[in-house]
């Protein structure tokens, strides 16, 4: 078998030497044609049919100025009519840009930290030890919790007088009463220790499995030609298993950037506006301060922005990946 | 392989120890606490028991037994409709996303010519015109007061529709290019965030009364889990020779009955291990519930958020006691398909 990915398959009849679908005739009811329709129809038409409304109801209210609280309701918005007010707003607003370079920086730092601290515990868990087993589970436990409860365990983690205070302080041997949640740095650190805590498991998980599959005889060729543990590591391990990190990275990364759960009950995004990610941005404006035309123009640009990192972040995907093991 | 040094070996036992602890830590501190009793999981006092003295169930009694006005926000009063809630909607909602998603996955895995490698100027292209073509209708809808109601948006929704599939027919005559496979498009929905666009999802699907509903919200879960589904399937769906398929329509099968004779039961550790992964999404998933619902259909991670008692705040012993419970399904879930957990988890990234 080839690589995994949309290797173009050649077998519908309409498609010619070049490989390019000839112009489809006015209702081309072939079998294969039906058939292959029918797979993938339903699909586009659930998609289509929840996202087409809202997405023009969307780009509709984010072009007015109205809110709940100006009267009507929304279909009443034209009476509000004001062209891109709302978008000129959201490019001059300073803590629209803040949360969109926090989430990138809190998800750079979380899947970075994922990445380093899963290979490293791979490594650990190469060789046999006594009970492994067991390690392996506990190992994975924190990928099965509720993000809501891990969340809310963290939240009682960082309290003063919760457990880490109390562990710190019996390390030093005197009180120490840190708030982490009410520093703006700390506050941060501790957002993006819960959310590795999480997340690390899925990258060990991942690496392991990459690492467990590494060709034998050439990790021991390497050793008998008098290779360093780094050298080994460096030009033989690396590149066998940087498909599987990339493809890990690419999905961490993807899923790091709508970070809400862990954020929400943590710190609500504070203190302040420490911690707030786009998310908790767009929370806050639709949900707190009511701002509905201005969370929609709001949203058209993160769609604009998401759609174009997407294009970039998703590209190594689309080619062909090595099989490993 | 040569025997590594005992001190190298006690080095990393002692690493892999202190490495797992601190990973266990914050899980142990929340089974502790299910287990402690009031006075040992309260803050007030400010002792810290690291391990219940007195181990009680009480916790546990509390979220499962009707508690008469305890809780003040909690809409329920009891945790067990929270449970059927978040059980009902998350094997709703990932069955839904299996049946479309292996449907699309088997298609784009034999039929598609669309390598799916779309630049995102055309993406956006097409959605730009599409929103010009559209956005005269939706303010003709809103005068004439009918996108309101639910025949509105239906109306609305169905015009859109082939709006999108005419631009699609005149970009692909003007573009020599792909202008939109359902396998990327798909891919970059999962970029975006939910809440973005929760607003006027609530204003549809409160036209449509499914606020509050299972099936308002296993229709919402299965929209936002679907293109793990395809992605997942696909990928299982290419490892299986398609000559196969070829043989068995050769033996008499229509193409259903290959695909569904055939080919479906040799990915069905596949779909085992994609039913996790989404199951474990929809399963874990906090914000749509929490503005989707209100009364009747809140899940786990919502009826969680509002467990506060009047009396004394937040209810630490009570959370933790459902947080454990809500581990339970998961992890009996990925035990029964433990052979195939590594590749649906990791993506279909790892081939064993």
């Amino acid at each position: 078998m080839g690589g995994n990915v949309a290797v173009p398959v050649i077998q519908d009849e309409r498609i010619g030497e070049t490989g390019r679908v000839r112009r489809r005739r006015f209702l081309d009811m072939s079998d294969v044609r039906i058939f292959s329709t029918s797979l993938t129809a339903p699909a586009q038409f659930v998609l289509l049919f929840i996202i087409m409304f809202p997405l023009l109801a969307e780009v509709y209210i984010s072009l007015t100025s109205w809110t709940p609280t100006r009267g009507g309701d929304w279909t009443q918005a034209y009476r509000f009519w004001d062209w891109g007010r709302n978008y000129v707003e959201v490019f001059r607003d300073i803590a629209f840009w803040q949360a969109l370079g926090r989430t990138f920086l809190i998800a750079g730092v979380a899947v970075a930290l994922e990445f380093l601290l899963g290979l490293g515990i791979a490594f650990l868990f190469l060789e046999e030890f006594p009970g492994k087993r067991i390690f392996y589970t506990l190992m994975l436990v924190p990928m099965m919790i509720v993000p809501a409860v891990a969340g809310y365990v963290f939240w009682l983690f960082f309290q003063s007088n919760g457990p880490l205070n109390a562990i710190i302080s019996l390390l030093i041997g005197q009180p120490f009463t840190l708030t982490w949640l009410a520093n703006d740095v700390t506050a941060m650190i501790a957002v993006i220790v819960a959310e590795v805590w999480e997340w690390t498991p899925l990258m060990f998980l991942i690496m392991l499995s990459g690492l467990v599959g590494l060709p034998e005889d050439q990790m021991r060729a390497a050793t008998m030609l008098g290779a360093t543990a780094w050298q080994k590591f460096r030009y033989l391990v690396l590149p066998i298993l940087k498909p599987i990190i990339i493809i890990a990275v690419v999905i961490r990364g993807m899923e790091a950037v709508k970070i809400f759960d862990m954020v929400y009950l943590m710190t609500q995004g504070g203190p302040a506006q420490a911690t707030e990610t786009i998310s908790i941005y767009m929370y806050k404006v639709a949900f707190q301060q009511v701002r509905w035309s201005f969370a929609a123009a709001a949203a058209m640009t993160i769609l604009v922005i998401m759609t174009i990192i997407a294009s970039y972040a998703l590209r190594p995907l689309q080619t062909p990946q090595r099989e490993i093991g | 392989m040569q025997k590594t040094p005992t001190w190298q070996r006690v080095v990393r036992y002692a690493l892999v120890i202190i490495v797992v602890g601190m990973f266990t830590f914050p899980t142990y501190w929340m089974v502790t606490m299910a287990f402690k009793p009031k006075v040992e999981w309260s803050t007030a006092h400010g002792t810290i028991y690291w391990v219940p003295k007195n181990p009680t169930l009480e916790n546990f009694d509390t979220v499962l037994t009707e508690y008469r006005g305890q809780f003040f926000r909690a809409n329920q009063s009891s945790a067990l409709p929270s449970i059927r809630s978040s059980i009902i909607v998350s094997i709703g909602g990932t069955l839904f996303a299996l049946l479309i998603g292996t449907l699309a996955a088997y298609g784009l895995s034999r039929f598609s010519v669309d390598t799916g490698d779309l630049p995102w100027y055309v993406a956006l292209g097409r959605l730009a015109l599409l929103i010009l073509v559209l956005l005269p209708f939706m303010v003709l809808w809103a005068w004439l007061g009918i996108i309101r109601y639910w025949y509105g948006i239906l109306t609305f929704t169905i015009l859109g529709i082939a709006a999108d599939q005419l631009i699609g027919r005149l970009l692909g005559r003007i573009y020599r290019g792909p202008t939109g496979s359902l396998a990327f498009s798909i891919l970059q929905l999962r970029m975006f965030p939910p809440m973005a666009i929760v607003i006027p999802v609530m204003i549809m699907w409160s036209a449509f009364k499914l606020i509050d509903t299972w099936y308002g919200l296993v229709a919402v879960y299965g929209v936002v889990t679907f293109p793990f589904v395809v992605w997942l399937m696909k990928s299982f769906f290419d490892e299986i020779p398609r000559e196969l398929d070829e043989a068995a329509i050769v033996d008499g099968a229509s193409n259903w009955g290959a695909f569904l004779k055939v080919v479906l039961p040799l990915a069905k550790g596949g779909l085992a291990s994609t039913a996790l992964f989404v199951f474990i999404l929809n399963w874990s998933d906090f914000l749509i519930a929490l503005l989707l619902t209100t009364r009747d259909w809140p899940t786990i991670p919502v009826f969680l958020n509002s467990l506060v008692s009047s009396e004394i705040g937040a209810q630490h012993g009570p959370k933790a006691a459902l947080g454990l419970l809500a581990v339970i399904p998961p992890v009996v879930f990925g035990i029964l398909i433990q052979r195939y957990l590594v590749r649906g988890l990791t993506f279909g990234a790892i081939k064993r």
